[in-house]
Order: C-alpha cells, then sequence, then structure tokens
C-alpha cells in the first residue's frame, strides 16, 4: 500500500514540503491498533494548504474531542499542494487520510470547515481526489456522509448540492451528538434522520427553494429556519491543551487560547460579531490553566489569547500581567491578535512585549468619523491619536492602519480621510522618532450574510480600484506605506457570500475547469469564473452589486443565527442616519434577540451576566 | 553545561528539513523542562547546536546536538526526560554532559559513515578500484569539478548495504548525493546516516567523546 511516507521518499525531489504530510506530529492520534474498538471514523477536513489548516483552532477543538473518546478516531487532511496532487494522480492513489493513510471514501464521516468562501472549489475537488462523487445526489448509500460546519455555513446554499448536512453555529456540544449517532445508527438514511433532530443541523435536502422571474426566491419551504447550536459556556473539558503540533512552520504556531466567544460590539459590517453572539468569557483561572498546561504538553515559544476583541475581556488588566510573571521567565512570548484603539491596550502591548518585540495594528475601518459612526465602529479620531501617541511614546516606531474602502455609502472625501489620518499619525510619531513609519493596509468591502449590511450591494471593481489608486496618491512620501489586495478576489467573495443554490452549479464548472486554491493570488484565475458563470447563465453582479429590498426572501434565511432580520434592519437604518449602537454591555439590551430567542446570556468572568 | 544528545531520524523524521528540526528539538527540550540558556535580544531562542546537517529523506542513528544549560543536570535525567518529550521518529540514543567551553561538535567533526543501499552494490563497491571520483557540480553559475576520492576513507560491504566513511564538516565535506552523482547513479538510492566522527590523534571518536 502506498501510504504519503513511501509517497515522499520515492518522489522526495518533486515534493516541496513533505513535513505537509507525515501525520505523525507531536499529540497526533493513532488508533490503527483499535480498529475492532472503534464505532466510527471520520475525517477533519480543510480545504487549503496544511499550513493555512493547521492554524485553525476550530478543527483542533474537534480533533480533541472525536479522540478523546475510545471509540472514534478522527483524522485530519488538507488540500495537497499541486506537487503531492500531481504525485497522487501518477500513481494512482486517492485522498487519504494523514495519520494512517486510509482514503478518505472508507470513512464513516468527512467533515469540512467552511472558513472562506474562496475556499469551495478546493471542497469539491478534494472529494474529487478522494473518488467520491462530488453531488450529494450522485454518492451512495455506502459512501460516507459528507457535512460542514464554521462561519461560511450560516450560508450553506452554494454548496447546497454538495453537502448530506450542515452544522450551524458552536461545534463543541452538536459535533458530539453526531457522533453517537454514527455509533448507534449504521445507514446513511437513519444517521441524518437522527442529525435532523439535533438544534444546529440544516439538512438542504430537505428544503426546496423557488424562484420569482426576476432571479430573487419566491418561496422556501419548509419556511421553518435552523436555528444555530449554542454552547451557554465555554467548558474546560472541551479545549485542546494537547493539540498536535506541526513539524512545518505553520501560519499561526502556537498555543492559542481562545478567552471569549461572541463580541457584542456591534461592528455592521462584521459577520462574526453577529453570528457568534453572545459574549461568553473563560473565567481569568481557567485561561491560565488551559495557558500552562496547553505550554506543558506542546512546549510552544509563544501563547496568543484570542477573540474577536481580546483587549475587551474584562479581566484582561490582571490576567496579562499575571501570566507574563509565568512566562517570561521562561522565554515565552504572549501576542494578542486584536488591540483596541485606546491606551490601555498600548499598555498592555507594553507588558507583552517584555519577551519578544512585536508590531502594532490598529483597524480604525474607516477614514472619517461619519463612516466609523456608520458601521458602528465606535472609535473617534482623538481616541486613534492618543493610542497612537502612547505607543510612540512608549518606543514604537511603526504603526500598522487597517482599513475599509468600498464601504456603503462612501465617498472620495471619505477615502481621502484615510490618508489624512495616516498622515498625521506619522507626524505625531515625528514629535518622539525620526523613524516613525506608519503602513496603510486596505481591504475591500464584502457584505456579508447576516449582517446589517446584507441588503447592500458591493461598489463596482472599477471604482474600487479607482478609490486605491487615490489613496496611494495621497500616500506617497517618507515613512508612508500602502498596501491593498485584489478587487477581484473581493467580487467573488462577495458573489459567494451571499450566493443562492443556483451557484452550487458555478462552483462545480470553475473547479471542473482547474479553479483550485482560489484565495492564492498565484492560482486565481477570474476568466474561469467569468465562463462558468456564462455557461449557468447566471450574472455575478445580481449577487454582488445588487441592493436588496427590505422584503426580499434572502437564501440565508433558512438559517437562524439568533440575531433577528428585524434588529439588522433597524440597525442598518440607524447606519443611515449615522446613528451609533452601544455595546449593551455598557448600555443594557440593544435587542438584538440571540439571548431570548436561544435562551443563553452574556458570560463574563465564566459567571453569567444579569 | 554543555549536554552532548544523540539521537536519529526514522523513516518518519527523514523528511523534516534542518530548519524544522531545530524548532522540534526547542520545543522538545521546553517540554523536557530542562534549565535552558537563552541567547538575548529581541527574541530570545534556546542555544543548541547541531553537529552536521542532515540532507532531507535522509534516515539516520548518528546525530549530535549540543545544548547549553544554565545548571549542572545529570546526563541520565536529561536522557530521560528528552525521551519523553521527543516525538516518536526521533530515537534518543545517549547524553554526555560537558564542560563550557567545549568546541562545538559543529566545528570538530571530521568524517561522516552513510550506508547505502542501491539494487546494484557493485556500483559503489567500485570505488575501491578507482583512483579518481571526479565530482561535478555548480557554484554560483561556473561549474567547478573536484576529485572527491582523496576524501573517501572507507567503502566495504556490510550487513545491510555498502558503508561509506567520507570527510565531513566544516574542512572539507562529501554529501551522500554528491558522492552518488559523481558516480552517475540518476535513480535514488536510500542512504542512511550511521555516525558522525572526529578525528583526533590519529583515530575516530564521537562528539560525546569530547573533552576540549
Amino acid at each position: 500500500m502506498l501510504t504519503y511516507q513511501t509517497l515522499c521518499a520515492k518522489h522526495l525531489d518533486r515534493i516541496e514540503k513533505p513535513g505537509r504530510y507525515l501525520g505523525t506530529e507531536l499529540n497526533s492520534v493513532h488508533k490503527g491498533d483499535q480498529l475492532d474498538r472503534l464505532s466510527a471514523r471520520i475525517c477533519l477536513a480543510f480545504p487549503d494548504v496544511y499550513e493555512v489548516g493547521m492554524s485553525h483552532f476550530g478543527l483542533k477543538i474537534l480533533y480533541h474531542l472525536a479522540n478523546k473518546r475510545s471509540e472514534f478516531w478522527a483524522e485530519r487532511v488538507f488540500a495537497p499542494w499541486p506537487d503531492m496532487e500531481k504525485v497522487m494522480e501518477e500513481e494512482d492513489v486517492p485522498l487519504m487520510t494523514l495519520e494512517s493513510s486510509t482514503p478518505l471514501s472508507q470513512m464513516d464521516m468527512i467533515g469540512f470547515t467552511l472558513q472562506y468562501e474562496l475556499s469551495f472549489t478546493n471542497i469539491l475537488h478534494m472529494l474529487r481526489l478522494s473518488r467520491l462523487e462530488i453531488r450529494r445526489k450522485d454518492r451512495k448509500d455506502t459512501d460516507p456522509l459528507v457535512i460542514a460546519g464554521g462561519p461560511c455555513a450560516f450560508n450553506p446554499e452554494p454548496l447546497a448540492d454538495f453537502f448530506d448536512a450542515f452544522v450551524i453555529g458552536d461545534g463543541e456540544e452538536v459535533f458530539v451528538q453526531i457522533l453517537e449517532i454514527l455509533k448507534e445508527e449504521k445507514t446513511k438514511a437513519g444517521r441524518l434522520e437522527a442529525m435532523s433532530k439535533l438544534q444546529g443541523v440544516y439538512l438542504p435536502d430537505r428544503y426546496s427553494v423557488s424562484y420569482n422571474p426576476d432571479g430573487t426566491i419566491s418561496s422556501i419551504s419548509p419556511d421553518t429556519p435552523v436555528a444555530k447550536a449554542v454552547v451557554k459556556e465555554l467548558r474546560l473539558e472541551d479545549y485542546p491543551t494537547d493539540p498536535v503540533v506541526p513539524y512545518i512552520q505553520t501560519v499561526h504556531d502556537r498555543v492559542n487560547v481562545e478567552v471569549f466567544r461572541g463580541c457584542v460590539r456591534g461592528c455592521r459590517f462584521c459577520q462574526a460579531g453577529m453570528i457568534y453572539r453572545p459574549t461568553r468569557e473563560r473565567s481569568k483561572a481557567d485561561v491560565k490553566e488551559l495557558v500552562l498546561a496547553t505550554l506543558e504538553q506542546t512546549g510552544y515559544e509563544e501563547v496568543s489569547l484570542t477573540s474577536l476583541s481580546t483587549a475587551d475581556y474584562t479581566e484582561l488588566g490582571c490576567l496579562v500581567p499575571e501570566l507574563m510573571q509565568v512566562l517570561e521567565p521562561e522565554r515565552v512570548s504572549l501576542s494578542l491578535p486584536s488591540l483596541r484603539i485606546d491606551s490601555f491596550s498600548v499598555d498592555i502591548a507594553r507588558e507583552i512585549e517584555k519577551v519578544k518585540k512585536t508590531g502594532l495594528t490598529f483597524a480604525p475601518e474607516a477614514g472619517s468619523q461619519r463612516l466609523r459612526d456608520l458601521i458602528n465602529k465606535n472609535v473617534s479620531e482623538e481616541d486613534l491619536l492618543n493610542a497612537a501617541e502612547a505607543a510612540f511614546k512608549n518606543g514604537w516606531t511603526h504603526i500598522k492602519l487597517y482599513f475599509m474602502i468600498g464601504l456603503p455609502t462612501e465617498t472620495d472625501e471619505d477615502v481621502l480621510a484615510i490618508a489624512a489620518l495616516g498622515r498625521k499619525v506619522r507626524e505625531l510619531g515625528l514629535k518622539y522618532t525620526k523613524k516613525a513609519a506608519v503602513t496603510v493596509s486596505t481591504s475591500s468591502f464584502v457584505p456579508k450574510s447576516h449582517t446589517p449590511f446584507q441588503w447592500v450591494g458591493q461598489e463596482t471593481k472599477e471604482e474600487l480600484r479607482r478609490k486605491q489608486f487615490l489613496l496611494k496618491d495621497s500616500l506617497k512620501g517618507p515613512g508612508l506605506n500602502f498596501s491593498w489586495n485584489d478587487p477581484e478576489t473581493s467580487y467573488l467573495e462577495a458573489v459567494i457570500a451571499r450566493g443562492d443554490r443556483r451557484l452550487g452549479e458555478v462552483i462545480a464548472r470553475a473547479e471542473e475547469k482547474g479553479a483550485v486554491f482560489d484565495s492564492w493570488s498565484d492560482f486565481f484565475k477570474p476568466e474561469i469564473w467569468q465562463e462558468a458563470f456564462a455557461e449557468c447563465g447566471l450574472d455575478p453582479d445580481f449577487y454582488a452589486r445588487r441592493p436588496r429590498d427590505k422584503g426580499e426572501i434572502l437564501p440565508w434565511d433558512v438559517i437562524d443565527s439568533g440575531v433577528t432580520k428585524r434588529f439588522l434592519w433597524r440597525e442598518w437604518e440607524k447606519a443611515l442616519r449615522g446613528e451609533t449602537t452601544a455595546d449593551c454591555r455598557e448600555v443594557g439590551c440593544t435587542g438584538c434577540g440571540v439571548c431570548p430567542g436561544l435562551d443563553v446570556s452574556i458570560v463574563l468572568g465564566g459567571e453569567p451576566w444579569l | 553545561m554543555i549536554a552532548c544528545i544523540k539521537f536519529g531520524k526514522e523513516q518518519g523524521a527523514a523528511f523534516i528539513s534542518h530548519l524544522d528540526l531545530i524548532r522540534v528539538f526547542e520545543r522538545a527540550l521546553r517540554r523536557a523542562k530542562l534549565p535552558l540558556s537563552f541567547s538575548e535580544g529581541f527574541s530570545p531562542r534556546p542555544k543548541l547546536v547541531f553537529a552536521h546537517a542532515l540532507g532531507l529523506g535522509i534516515t539516520s542513528s548518528g546525530e549530535y546536538l549540543d545544548v547549553a544549560l544554565d545548571e549542572d543536570v545529570d546526563p541520565g535525567e536529561v536522557f530521560f526526560r528528552l525521551k519523553e518529550a521527543l516525538p516518536s521518529p526521533f530515537p534518543l540514543y545517549d547524553c554526555a554532559a560537558l564542560p563550557n567551553g567545549v568546541t562545538p561538535a559543529m566545528a570538530a567533526i571530521t568524517h561522516a559513515s552513510y550506508v547505502f543501499t542501491p539494487e546494484d552494490e557493485s556500483r559503489i563497491l567500485q570505488i575501491n578500484s578507482m583512483d579518481t571520483l571526479i565530482s561535478t557540480r555548480n557554484r554560483k553559475g561556473k561549474v567547478v569539478t573536484e576529485d572527491i576520492r582523496p576524501h573517501i576513507s572507507l567503502v566495504e560491504k556490510t550487513g545491510s548495504g555498502v558503508r561509506v566513511i567520507v570527510r565531513a564538516g566544516s574542512q572539507k565535506n562529501v554529501r551522500p548525493d554528491a558522492l552518488l552523482a559523481a558516480l552517475g547513479i540518476e535513480e535514488p538510492v536510500p542512504v542512511h546516516r550511521e555516525d558522525l566522527y572526529i578525528e583526533t590523534g590519529g583515530r575516530l571518536i564521537t562528539p560525546l567523546m569530547r573533552t576540549e
């Protein structure tokens, strides 16, 4: 039998990074000697290359939850890089799990994670390499269940033709329930029937969609949406303190402890801020315990406290010094992925850079106060200048500022305000250091489902490019850098993010024509997608550019995130009036609907709040 | 003290590049909770010196690593703690306590012993009847030829293949792939590194036996 290791040995000169395929990494789980005791074997699939997939923490949680139960074995698979794919094709080897080199087709279930729209062709490609039929209707009853979860499952419709089931929301509990079903039920039909009764499971074949002549949806039947799965609190035992430690360098190669899930700041462009509500914090004691236990079992030299906005963690001010006391003598560095724009965050940054110096990034998201109010980013220019001044005062010389271009109602004046802000920050820095430098980094706004901006049309690629050049011209000069992304990929992202079931055919055709690794600029070929749309008779502008009416049935209405459509529309109206909505932890309930709708509440410091 | 560690790379570890290997050991040493010495600077790292980088795809039973420790630890203790912490494809064979200031293995290595297991062993054994063996390689766009025969100390048949002892290290180094190329062998040949040696006083010792 050909395994990844024998393939690597035989074709060593052709495989760039064999370390991606070894499957023997520290803490990887091997149950090959207990196969007869297993009730089900599953494969967790990340549709991108190893280095990206292994940086994703959700995968590690599910790996842990399955493998700590003796009757299940969860293995991993990632999208093989083209060099390995070529070798597998020549050797006539199907896609296999990393741990045991078992073909994916022999699994009871394959679970894909949907992290970004531009990974969707890789999913189909991986199914093809597994020699499974891409479309659900073509697969046999004896083939594995093919399911998906993750943020993009909140609009599952573009992938409705391919998956047996989608898991919506927090995975910890529903995933274990699904494992139990795999154990109890042995037929695909029986398993799906049992899964249909779980909160958070969406079976696309149980819904039918019809369309109006203008292409909008006329009805979804049945009209009972699937509510997301939600955990009331982040439990200690669900967290893997022994994650797999890769041999090769990955994007995020460190201890990740999620200090809280969900964010209630309410930035109106942010899908994560809507779909993961409410905020559920771990207690400080739990965070410390998890950090130390994971360090013991991994030997990592860096710890990251992750969340959507870590500076908002209630006890951060005490947690960081307490952690540094333990980490500093061991030369373990601490990093915080997202800093708030205030001097408190700069103080925290100062505290953590005792071991390793890092850069500082602030995200005002928009250049003008008008637009920052519109997106509900409750930050003033004064806040930013104060934070920047604190940073320069404390020895930082380089500050990165992150913005979006193409936000609703944006004018050239708003765009130029980005440049003005960048210059102001640099001038402020010059008071402290001659080396003061500012990098302005921009991305193109993509309207996402389940957000107050789900009804708006994306700007044209031409307009986005023009604004990028406008900014580029006004950001010339010493100590100023400007970076931007390709509006072409943001456009495709916008199409798929708010797509309906008819897009499935487009994605399938694009993959057939060779679209793969679309999120990698070296691989992305927009002309393939244009052909695929034309062949299917669909207009991508219909999905990306078209403003929707308040009453329109949206493809993702099949999914109930807990945040009501009424709240989202109210937020959109407030945005247009330039009104902001405060954080509910500061002003009390703002009526998003999550807590009463899903019977959950905000958890602060490990304790229910209110 | 300097803890000199002898370890191996089994099949599954042979594909771990030298840079990645450094990380594997840094993390294993941290898990082993040894009193590591760290470098100064913006990004402190444990002070590790590997004796001699191993090419990708080559297995080994004779790799050496010098680890600087802030306190003296019994070498048996280092051995057991590290054995526990290393991933399975990295067997641990031995550990010696050496004084601070000992010549780093990297600078001291003079010879390496490889076992080749080709389909046709005679193609390697023929070195014994050759007076010269010309290696040709590209160096910065220029073709450089060199007779590597004087740097091959021993070629002999063993139970598992053909053992070749060559010069290795910072002075003169014969890479196994260069040796195969010089012989005109193009197909991949499994190679195993048996051990690394230091020539001193006319005999070969291993890095564990260093005294100065």
